[in-house]
């Protein structure tokens, strides 16, 4: 995953979580209280609807007491009872009875719908506000057995002679001694009963109340239905609780199947339940409508933090993207002119300027280096046209120098022998002299020659046995007669990495000055010792010869320079001077140390890294 | 002796006491019957090819043996040598490098470009008549020409 979609996924999480966190709590805990509010609401109703049926029903039960007590009413009863129907006064008395006291009861809206005297002992309808129910028979009716000692209410029933829902109210009729004359019945409107059940409470509109018997016959019709009432069953969880016997709150779904919160109440005294309900739509439509209003918030949210965090991270991406896209130019490319510039004041932007400077910096080591470069093979021409123009002239002084000194020697010697006669001994003296000055002469061309020579050569460096070398040069210089007088000592000695022939030509030196100036001994000691330091091997020659005063010791390597006279040892000073120009070379030193007449000891080291 | 005859020693030398001294050393050995001597390098390329004033020399003639010095005036004698070891009519011919230079890249070039022989001249008289001396005879008496 990249620093990108790191940012915005990051950018995402710290923004989307909390609001979706307090979201969710906002709505678990709003869901809660309405949810009580509702209950509370449900169960409010139910009570208030169920005094409502109570205050409704004693209203009614308190006319029809009203009724049953008017004193004509009860004479007029007691008359029907009491005369023969064939009798006039009953026929009287029945029409006082209908037209002053139960007509006027019936109203054309509400209240009863027929109001009844019957027979106590019978059941015999005696008179009634609707004469067709005249002579019907009510002994059977539960209602009529009631009414006969107190006043009593008929939960709602489907009355089978009348082929419709009803409700009855009856009350006893009794006379002055409380002797019961007969019964009074009505029967109720029961649309009163539905317009107080479907009468809103005005908080929402799927709300509604009903009431069950115990049948599960709907008794009043729902909200939403018509002709329910006494014709459909329900059989709902809420109703099924209260028609248990249980006051109650749950959700579940109503006779519709939608879900719905319902309170439900059992009426003991109707054998009734009422139930009261209300969509759970509409109930949780705030809390619902408060979650998706949280839902697009949530999704803008996301949406916008979403493009915020993009963008950021790329403004953080893009400087670093062009700082590795700068390193590769660099890197790969080599093109130091390359410049990320930028003016971010960020720690990015301090980062690129850095890495300019870097750059910046980088191009003027490199030119600086391209400068050393291009000096470097300047001097090194230079240095390479001086060594041309040494070996010229080199050549001349080789070629050039002899031929006038072979003219010395050659002519000297015809002098010699084409005028032997002319000469005398003095004369030949003379000659032998000028011969031995040519002779010197090309011996000094020669030893100046090879000196130059190997300050000039290029070194071929190899791994040298220097014992067996040693030991060579040794029976090199001498001769059988001369070794006999020569006690020749080498001490094991350490190989050296170095040039063989100029080495070799180092012990020609040393080894021949040895036998040179121990010469006049009787007994002549030469000893080569070497021995490894730490980061050098030191390598020796010791004799038993003149040797020199100390005092000197800084002229022993100069070319040319010389500590004894030619008259006691040969020699033109160049050796010495060969041997440090070498050892130089080698990246060595050396030193020497002696006393006059008691020998000397030249020392030379040879570095064990590197030669130069 | 004249240097429109077949000659038995061709000496290239711009030294006069050099050449007065080789001369005498060939003497001394009794080698000094035709010596021809030329002082530079184009003279000598004229008398090999006889050409200019050797125009008259045959070519079918060669001298048995060229002494030749390194430093010569006008044309070298390692471009000498070249012209001599370049040309058919020549190759065979023996040339003997008789020089002062004791330089190694003078004696690498001319053996490869096809010197007989390299002699470094001594110093000492009696050396360089020795050396001259044992040259003269082993080019003249000894070696065996080709044809």
């Amino acid at each position: 995953m990249n620093v990108r979609s790191r940012i915005t996924l990051l950018f995402v999480l710290l923004a989307v979580v909390p609001v979706v966190v307090v979201g969710f709590l906002a709505y678990y805990t709003g869901r809660q209280s309405i949810e009580q509010v509702e209950i509370n609401h449900l169960v409010s109703t139910n009570l208030m609807k169920s005094s409502e049926l109570t205050r409704w029903i004693e209203a009614y039960q308190q006319r029809m007491e009203e009724l049953a007590q008017r004193p004509l009413l009860i004479q007029y009863s007691a008359t029907m009872v009491d005369f023969d129907p064939a009798d006039p006064v009953y026929d009287v008395s029945r029409l006082a009875l209908e037209e002053d006291h139960l007509k006027p009861r019936i109203k054309p809206r509400g209240g009863f719908t027929e109001v009844s005297v019957i027979s106590p002992d019978k059941g015999i309808i005696l008179a009634s506000s609707d004469e067709i129910q005249e002579g019907k028979y009510y002994a059977n009716q539960r209602f009529f057995a009631e009414g006969k000692t107190h006043t009593y209410t008929q939960g709602v029933f489907y009355s089978i002679p009348l082929q419709q829902t009803t409700m009855m109210v009856s009350t006893p009729i009794n006379d002055r001694r409380e002797m019961l004359v007969a019964v009074l019945a009505g029967r109720l409107d029961l649309r009163g009963l539905s317009t107080i059940m479907s009468a809103q409470s005005g908080l929402s509109r799927s709300e509604k109340t009903y009431l069950v018997n115990k049948s599960n016959f709907f008794v009043t019709e729902p909200y939403s239905g018509e002709g329910y009432a006494l014709k459909k069953t329900v059989r709902t969880e809420g109703v099924q609780a209260g028609l248990s016997g249980n006051d109650g709150v749950a959700f579940y779904n109503d006779y519709r199947n939608i879900p719905v919160i319902g309170a439900y109440k059992w009426l003991p005294e109707y054998n009734m339940c009422l139930i009261t309900e209300v969509d759970q739509s509409e109930a949780f439509a705030p809390i619902n409508s408060m979650a998706m209003t949280m839902l697009s918030i949530i999704s803008i949210l996301a949406l916008i933090v979403l493009a915020a965090g993009f963008f950021l991270a790329r403004t953080i991406t893009q400087p670093l993207a062009r700082l590795v896209a700068g390193a590769a130019e660099i890197g790969r490319h080599g093109h130091l002119d390359f410049k990320v510039g930028t003016e971010d004041k960020d720690e990015i932007g301090e980062l690129s300027r850095a890495f300019d400077r870097m750059a910046t910096e980088l191009k003027m080591t490199t030119v600086s280096i391209d400068e050393l470069e291009r000096r470097i093979h300047e001097r090194t021409a230079q240095l390479e046209a001086a060594n041309r123009e040494l070996e010229a002239f080199s050549y001349s002084v080789s070629h050039d120098l002899r031929a006038p000194l072979r003219a010395i020697d050659g002519y000297t010697r015809i002098l010699l022998e084409d005028y032997q006669q002319l000469l005398d001994d003095e004369g030949k003296r003379i000659c032998s002299v000028i011969s031995e000055g040519a002779h010197k002469m090309s011996d000094l061309i020669d030893d100046l020659l090879t000196f130059s020579r190997l300050g000039r050569s290029a070194l071929n460096p190899s791994s040298i046995d220097m014992e067996a070398m040693v030991n060579a040069v040794f029976l090199e210089l001498t001769t059988a007669q001369s070794r006999k007088r020569i006690d020749f000592q080498v001490d094991p000695l350490p190989p050296a990495m170095g040039d063989p022939a100029l080495l070799r030509q180092v012990w020609v030196n040393l080894l021949s000055n040895s036998v040179k100036f121990s010469r006049k001994k009787k007994r002549a000691v030469i000893r080569v010792r070497g021995e490894k330091a730490e980061n050098e091997t030191i390598y020796s020659v010791q004799d038993n010869g003149v040797g020199f005063d100390m005092q000197y010791v800084h002229k022993l390597f100069g070319v040319f320079q010389r500590l004894h006279s030619v008259k006691d040892f040969e020699g033109n000073g160049v050796g010495l001077a060969l041997v440090q120009r070498v050892i130089y070379r080698h990246g060595g030193r050396v030193r020497a140390e002696g006393e006059t007449g008691n020998g000397a000891t030249f020392y030379f080291t040879l570095p064990h890294q590197g030669v130069i | 002796m004249s240097d429109m005859q077949a000659v038995d020693v061709l000496l290239v030398e711009d030294n006069q006491q050099d050449a007065e001294l080789t001369i005498r050393s060939l003497k001394k050995h009794k080698l000094s019957n035709n010596v021809s001597v030329v002082e530079d390098g184009a003279e000598a390329l004229d008398f090999i090819f006889c050409r200019g004033k050797y125009g008259k020399r045959d070519i079918n003639h060669p001298p048995k043996v060229i002494f030749l010095d390194l430093k010569l005036p006008l044309v070298g004698g390692l471009e000498v040598l070249r012209a001599i070891k370049q040309d058919a009519r020549t190759k065979s011919l023996p040339v003997v490098v008789v020089t002062s230079s004791r330089e190694d890249p003078d004696i690498k070039a001319a053996y490869e470009l096809g010197a007989n022989s390299y002699v470094v001249k001594p110093v000492d008289f009696e050396a360089f008549t020795e050396a001259i001396g044992s040259l003269g005879l082993y080019w003249l008496l000894i070696n065996q020409p080709p044809g």
